[in-house]
């Protein structure tokens, strides 16, 4: 018996499936003309760029809405109670604090009182004209403890606690913030420290009646001018805050300091906004108990059970309280979805860019067709199925974009790592410092970004080679094998 | 039954017909020299009995199977199984190495590469290649890519050999060689063998010798 028959009989081992025979020569021709053509290469490196640009890019776009999810999610609870229209706050009460736990729903609850302030440098500080004008801040009023149970002000995104030991060592300038008690007002409590101790007799006045010890104001009021850090505002400028009434009137005039670090030693989300504490916002806003009448606040933010309905349960709290109650959605989803639209727009934009790509790998496995073109007729004379011819091709794309993805996963997240390094390393940053309070870039080393982009990569890889892939499948043998060596 | 007949095969160009009504029939272990002028047809007769190019008229059969009327891939498949070529300037891809080069027939066949391997390093055995199985084929001289060419004719034991001036590029010393080891695999394997050649003494070697002149053979 002739044929190929013969060589089956020869061995015992089982034919492979069709399939498998087919991936193998696939797998071997379309491997080898990979690694052998300079081609192949191009289409490679083209693919490696594409996915390190788009990686690098999308990493820091990310990035900036991960850091916006955080803040904003660091700087709103789950819902708002407010003071209806017209009132002019929601009474601050042990008792009504109660009242609003009673609902099932709630698992935590903190007031805020928010308002504005002029701020007003003082003439020592005028020197910079840019300084010399009012310029308006909000300022939130909070209970440290009650927003930092309802999961506020998470550790993360804050400097140290207030250290009050007046023994301890002054606190680098980086490691002081919110509530820590500014250059004066140190010398001024280690003197009454010295006092109760050594009995020193009457004490210099106080730096000035306000602010408080604990409450700072930080560098935000000087990031809100669009003004760098230390370009006037460094620690130890006074300020004078100016809050105005709804009558266009003024509340009051208070004279502050300024932190050398973020007042509140959080990231802000708006960055209009500094944290101070309630007592002090109080007086600031006149919300302060006064005749008979219960202190006031602006709001409650309130915690609900983790997973749950927001929207249902602002419905029942609001039912339940009689005044208008929002959701941390509600109230800075504009942010969020305005961060995610603009990723999503630059990331639809990565994706085109991975079109000029697609022309690279279409012409470079066009030209691959070319340079193997006798190999091919031989390999179609000898009996190699078209289909076979077409799956090398394809898998040396899948090759191709698979391998240069990875590769240029790796070396975009090695951009990423190495972006915030080489700022430190040069001076040189890629975004101002007021931009979002931090010199740094935000990145993020979320897997989903590569994932997409070497998926997309491949997918559109595996396209461009269509087309030069079933041309070369339908090469003429007999025209290949007249033209001789 | 015979390893190859065709019948009444005719093909043609606009304006010349090359074959015309051509009938040929070759039993297994058998080999026929075909001769001929330039332009006479030769390489078009080979092309058709290959099932590379599809005669006007006429049937080609491969082990009493027809081939001329199937389908590019059952054809393909037809031509990987129970042909084997031994091409003019040998063809050998240059990406590969030898073996793989001898392999790459069975791989074509969908056979598996186990046997394959064993059987390519058998030939080359045979053929006095051992140690040259790795190489790459542009290193090789004429006379071992020739060798190299035969294995992979023979590597699947196919029904019919086609070789097309498969010495043309050789000197006579090695062209008579290489002709004597492929009539001694044909010989061997029980495999027909229709070689195309200039060379009268090479001719002279087959069973038989046939003369292609106007299209038919004499």
């Amino acid at each position: 018996m002739l044929g190929a028959g013969n060589l089956l009989h020869q061995n015992a081992r089982p034919i492979p499936s069709k399939r498998a025979a087919v991936s193998l020569l696939a797998v071997h021709l379309g491997s080898r003309w990979l690694l052998r053509r300079r081609s192949a290469w191009l289409a490679t490196m083209a693919v490696i760029l594409t996915v390190t640009v788009s990686i690098a890019v999308m990493g820091v776009m990310q990035g900036f809405v991960e850091v916006m999810d955080r803040q904003i999610r660091a700087n709103e609870s789950d819902l708002t109670l407010q003071a209806g229209l017209g009132a002019e706050g929601l009474e601050d009460s042990p008792g009504y604090r109660n009242y609003v736990r009673e609902l099932d729903i709630v698992t935590g609850i903190a007031p805020s009182i928010s308002g504005y302030a002029l701020v007003t440098p003082q003439s020592l500080y005028r020197t910079n004209t840019r300084l010399q004008e009012s310029f308006p801040a909000q300022f939130d009023g909070i209970e440290w403890d009650a927003d930092a149970h309802l999961g506020r002000l998470p550790e993360k995104s804050l400097h140290r606690r207030p250290d009050v030991h007046l023994k301890a060592p002054p606190l680098a300038p980086s490691e002081r913030g919110t509530g820590f008690l500014t250059p004066s007002w140190r010398e001024r409590l280690a003197w009454q420290g010295a006092n109760m101790i050594f009995g020193l007799g009457p004490l210099p006045l106080p730096p000035t009646d306000t602010p408080p010890v604990g409450v700072v104001v930080g560098q935000e009021l000087a990031y809100i001018q669009g003004l760098s850090a230390g370009d006037g505002y460094r620690p130890g400028t006074f300020l004078t805050l100016s809050i105005p009434n709804a009558r266009g009137g003024l509340v009051g005039k208070i004279r502050v300091e300024m932190s050398d670090t973020l007042g509140t030693g959080i990231y802000e989300v708006d960055r209009y906004n500094c944290l101070i504490p309630l007592p002090f916002a109080r007086r600031l806003t006149g919300f302060s108990a006064k005749d008979g009448s219960p202190a006031l606040v602006s709001a409650y933010r309130i915690s609900v059970q983790p997973g749950s309905n927001l929207d249902a349960d602002a419905k029942a709290l609001s039912d339940h309280t009689g005044e208008p109650v929002e959701t941390w959605v509600h109230r800075r989803q504009h942010l969020a979805k305005g961060a995610i639209n603009t990723r999503n727009l630059l990331g639809f934009v990565m994706l085109l860019v991975q079109i000029l790509a697609v022309f690279i790998v279409y012409a470079s496995f066009s030209t691959l067709v070319i340079e193997k073109r006798r190999d091919l007729g031989a390999l179609l004379g000898i009996g190699t199925q078209p289909r076979q011819i077409i799956s090398a091709f394809i898998f040396a794309a899948i090759f191709c974009c698979v391998g240069g993805g990875l590769i240029g996963w790796g070396l975009g997240w090695a951009i990423l790592a190495g972006l915030n390094p080489f700022s430190a390393l040069t001076g040189f940053y890629f975004f101002p410092e007021d931009f979002n309070y931090s010199a740094e870039t935000p990145i993020s080393f979320n897997p989903i970004v590569p994932l997409l982009y070497i998926t997309s990569m491949t997918t559109i890889g595996v396209i461009a080679a269509l087309l030069p892939a079933w041309r070369a499948s339908r090469i003429d043998p007999v025209a290949i094998l007249r033209e001789g060596g | 039954m015979s390893a190859l007949r065709c019948l009444d095969i005719r093909k043609g160009y606009p304006g010349h017909e090359v074959l015309r009504g051509l009938n040929l029939e070759v039993d297994a272990g058998t080999t026929v020299a075909i001769r001929g002028a330039s332009g006479t047809g030769k390489s078009t007769l080979l092309h058709c009995l290959g099932l590379l190019d599809t005669p006007d008229h006429g049937s080609i059969e491969i082990q009493g199977q027809r081939g001329d009327n199937l389908g590019p891939a059952a054809r393909a498949r037809m031509r990987a199984r129970n042909l084997g070529f031994v091409f003019q300037a040998f063809h050998l891809l240059p990406d590969f190495s030898v073996l793989e080069n001898i392999v790459m027939a069975a791989r074509a066949a969908e056979l598996p590469l186990g046997p394959a391997t064993v059987e390519a390093n058998r030939l080359l055995a045979r053929l006095g290649l051992t140690g040259k199985a790795d190489r790459n084929v542009t290193t090789l001289s004429g006379g071992e890519r020739s060798r190299v060419a035969l294995c992979r004719a023979v590597i699947n034991h196919p029904a019919v050999i086609l070789a097309d001036e498969p010495t043309g590029s050789l000197d006579p010393a090695t062209a008579a060689l290489v002709v004597q080891e492929l009539l001694a695999l044909a010989r061997d394997h029980q495999t027909a063998v229709v070689m195309v050649t200039h060379d009268p003494a090479i001719a002279a070697q087959c069973d038989r010798e046939y003369q292609l002149v106007a299209g038919v053979l004499a």
